[in-house]
């Protein structure tokens, strides 16, 4: 593309897009819209996964350990547990430890556990294991449950099988989500861009005649798309990054959230750069398709 | 040089514009095409400009096969010719300069060739002072002289020139064809179709008549041939 093509093509799409205000408008409404939503959908999903690796990453499997047995028994299966396959870490936890615990849980009725002191603590002793390899878990867990004097194992096993089922649904499903908004907003967009190219359908047939190649009169529409794809896009991916800091904000002030939401700052660059992508990507696909009908002269 | 070599036409709805036409015209002539409406001329003019394609039969234009013309290749057949039209087309939003400055930038012309070029032409028409006019502020002749220079403007080795003073008075329409003439004499070919009886039999110029989709006459010296 000639330096001289390129100045003209910027200064016909910038004229294009002011040209039809109210309608360039409506396009950016549009991008903004399914941008709107493909980012709810994104930010959930990059939570869920987020959740997902945090659970998995202080995935620990609980051992509680029979009252009939004696400290020697007890560091015994210790040292059993740690000869495991798969166990990276084993940690005791003594029922006196789990009951001070309990009592800093209670916090100001702490008093109320006072009677439950030494022989009176109905708690069991535990193991914390943490496993090597997360997928050999379910393996680890049956040897586990094997050995003399466990009483009950507890794995989480289940809750990371749940988020990482929820969270490949919301991704699967957010990409549908969004290939239907992307087609609503490609119509739309070239809709607007139809508009331009209308009125402009003189200027293209004589383009034509003087010997402009398809390409040259392509350009400025092409452009006129991507300006108002960046500007949706922009202005989505601002309104998403100022309603998820609201949001997260809200929900930490209020000390009520069981999981940790990402910072934004470690999503903002994402969400932009996949809303500018997908903002350009829908505009320059809509001008394409509106202005092949008048290029076969 | 173009050369129409046994072109017939066939539109797809059966009619037929032009059968087994033959001719040759050569660099630097000026060829009248003449004819009662629907003989054929406007189908041959859009042979020229590629934008119909010959059914059969070969359309030769600067030694470049037409018919056989991959579609991304017509833009640059087409900056060959100067084509000028009896509505004018010009662009209404746009000042005569720009109109003019309009076709370079299409071929991806420097600003500074466009500031060159652009007043060569409009002084060679004539219209050097309206440069900054719109075409609503100009007489026919003085937009068919724009259109004149907009078809220049990129040195074409031909102009077609389709009935370009069918919407002008005997006077101007005089003066348009005296400007083709000076064009013509400063090497450029031209092919005009009219139907403008007193400016063919005055200009005696080369005649093609064509009736019926057939050429019935082509004259070194011709006259016109049938009353108006």
């Amino acid at each position: 593309m000639k330096i001289n093509s390129a100045k003209y093509f910027i200064k016909e799409a910038f004229k294009n897009v002011f040209s039809n205000g109210w309608m360039s408008i409506a396009s950016v409404f549009t991008v903004i819209a399914s941008l709107l939503v493909f980012g709810l959908f994104m930010v959930l999903a990059l939570n869920l996964n987020h959740m997902v690796g945090q659970v998995e990453s202080d995935y620990e499997i609980t051992l509680t350990v029979t009252d009939e047995f004696t400290p020697a028994q007890i560091t015994e299966l210790g040292n059993t547990l740690r000869g495991v396959t798969n166990v990276s870490e084993v940690i005791f936890v003594s029922k006196d430890e789990r009951m001070e615990q309990l009592k800093d849980r209670f916090g100001e009725n702490r008093a109320l556990l006072e009677d439950y002191k030494n022989e009176r603590n109905p708690l069991s002793n535990w193991y914390k294991i943490r496993c090597e390899d997360l997928s050999q878990s379910n393996t680890t867990v049956e040897e586990i449950k094997r050995l003399n004097g466990v009483a009950k194992v507890i794995s989480n096993q289940d809750t990371i099988q749940k988020l990482t089922t929820a969270s490949g649904y919301i991704s699967r499903m957010s990409g549908w989500i969004m290939l239907a908004l992307a087609v609503i907003s490609v119509f739309i967009i070239s809709n607007t861009i139809k508009l331009t190219v209308f009125s402009r359908r003189r200027e293209i047939n004589i383009m034509k005649f003087v010997g402009a190649t398809d390409w040259f009169i392509r350009w400025p529409f092409i452009i006129e798309g991507v300006l108002i794809g960046i500007l949706g896009s922009v202005l989505s991916g601002a309104l998403v990054c100022i309603g998820y800091q609201g949001l997260t904000g809200l929900f930490d002030s209020l000390n009520i959230a069981m999981v940790q939401f990402l910072p934004l700052g470690s999503i903002s660059f994402l969400l932009f750069g996949a809303f500018v992508i997908m903002g350009m990507g829908m505009g320059a696909v809509g001008s394409l398709i509106s202005v092949r009908k008048y290029l076969k002269v | 040089m173009i050369i129409f070599s046994n072109v017939s036409k066939i539109y797809e709805n059966g009619s037929e514009a032009l059968n087994n036409i033959s001719f040759f015209i050569e660099r630097g002539e000026f060829v009248f095409i003449v004819g009662p409406s629907g003989a054929g001329k406007s189908t041959l003019i859009k042979l020229l400009m590629h934008e119909e394609i010959a059914t059969s039969g070969e359309v030769i234009i600067n030694s470049v096969n037409v018919s056989a013309l991959k579609q991304n290749q017509i833009p640059y057949l087409r900056r060959n010719m100067g084509v000028v039209f009896q509505d004018f087309r010009l662009l209404p939003k746009k000042t005569v300069y720009e109109n003019v400055s309009f076709a370079m930038e299409i071929v991806g012309a420097s600003r500074r060739e466009i500031r060159r070029q652009v007043p060569n032409v409009l002084s060679l028409v004539g219209l050097s002072h309206k440069a900054k006019a719109f075409p609503t502020q100009l007489s026919g002749g003085e937009q068919q002289r724009v259109a004149l220079a907009r078809a220049l403007v990129n040195n074409p080795s031909f102009l077609i020139a389709d009935e370009p003073t069918g919407n002008l008075n005997p006077r101007t329409a005089q003066e348009i064809v005296e400007l083709l003439d000076e064009i013509n004499k400063r090497g450029t070919t031209v092919i005009m179709a009219t139907h403008a009886k007193d400016i063919v039999d005055q200009m005696k110029k080369r005649v093609i008549a064509i009736e019926d989709g057939v050429i019935v006459r082509d004259e070194a010296r011709g006259v016109y041939g049938y009353e108006n």
